[in-house]
């Protein structure tokens, strides 16, 4: 087998995991999701503030080899992340959410993956056309 | 209030925060949701899934030919400047994936949601997102407006701010990037200013 295909697979497996783990955790649910931001339950709120010290050990831990990309403050971090925001209160869902949900068999979370193809295309159009600052890498 | 079925915080953090870390000691990648959604929605509207480029990388002498042509290209033949010679980027390690991959990573968290729903025997395809959906924000025709206007926001803003939650708030909160820090602010808190709005006004 050659390379594309083995990093293919491994991309995969990466992905079901973490798909996997959203869904166990609750993520995927909109009343968890609401009752996080409305701090009446904190499982998720902790779980979420454990798995960034987990993942900050781990950095720590291998840091040897290629340095990760960085991600700098820009002009749209601020009104993008509102957006965000807004639209996970709203939905219930950020991007690998939306994917999740719809293995679980909720079926109108198709509409709100087309919708974030949708915004996240015509960022794509309005940044070319109006806006000039780098966004950095926003590469896996 | 929570469903005894979900996983205890401390089970979820170290499986979540597990799969980064051990995403980045094996693979050397970060997790990027919205990062991968940009790849396959730039890849649908330019129908470039990668496969030629891949190829480029694996052949450095073909790759350094692509470089110079695409040199000429953009800049023209200079004969008189003596070409300090773009000096050809040394073969890295690269996290760059083909947007195929990607695909196959998006596609994949699907997966992950059906196997987990089939684990806990929630699995029940049918035209909801859960009660608690219905409950709070609506069924029917409200629901698709909330979903197309949300999405589109979350699209759009995810795209801009250059991450979402695993980009931004997993991997990049983590290793105490700037820039993660305030996005994370920003979505946090206004998912936060945003539902009680939303508990206020229902």
């Amino acid at each position: 087998m050659n390379s594309a295909a083995v990093r293919t697979i491994r991309f995969g497996l990466v992905g079901l995991l973490l798909g996997y783990c959203l869904s166990r955790i609750g993520f995927t649910d909109f009343g968890e999701v609401h009752a996080m931001f409305l701090f009446t339950d904190f499982r998720m709120f902790l779980t979420f503030c454990g798995s960034v010290a987990v993942a900050a050990a781990g950095f720590l831990i291998f840091r040897k080899g290629r340095a990760p990309s960085r991600r700098d403050l820009h002009k749209g971090t601020i009104i993008g992340g509102v957006l965000f925001g807004v639209g996970w209160a709203v939905t219930g869902a950020c991007p690998s959410i939306a994917l999740a949900q719809l293995g679980e068999g909720k079926l109108p979370a198709l509409i709100t993956l087309v919708a974030i193809v949708a915004g996240n295309f015509i960022y794509g159009k309005v940044h070319q056309r109006y806006f000039r600052w780098d966004p950095g890498s926003c590469e896996a | 209030m929570s469903d005894p079925s979900f996983w205890p915080f401390w089970v979820g953090a170290l499986c979540l925060g597990g799969l980064v870390a051990l995403t980045w000691a094996l693979e050397r990648r970060l997790i990027a949701g919205s990062g991968s959604i940009t790849r396959v929605t730039t890849a649908l509207s330019d129908g470039d899934w990668g496969a030629a480029d891949e190829k480029l990388l694996n052949d450095q002498d073909a790759l350094q030919a692509a470089l110079m042509a695409a040199t000429l290209a953009e800049f023209g033949e200079q004969p008189d400047v003596a070409a300090p010679a773009a000096p050809t980027p040394p073969a890295q390690p690269s996290s760059w994936a083909p947007a195929y991959a990607h695909l196959v990573f998006l596609m994949m968290i699907g997966v992950g949601g059906l196997l987990s729903a089939l684990q806990t025997g929630t699995f029940n395809a049918d035209w909801s997102l859960g009660t608690s959906f219905n409950e709070i924000m609506g069924a029917g025709p409200v629901m698709i407006g909330y979903l197309v206007l949300g999405g589109l926001a979350v699209g759009f803003g995810t795209r801009m701010a250059s991450g979402c939650t695993t980009g931004h708030g997993l991997c990049g909160v983590s290793r105490f990037q700037v820039g993660s820090f305030v996005a994370t602010g920003a979505f946090f808190g206004t998912g936060i200013a945003v539902s009680y709005l939303i508990e206020f006004l229902t």
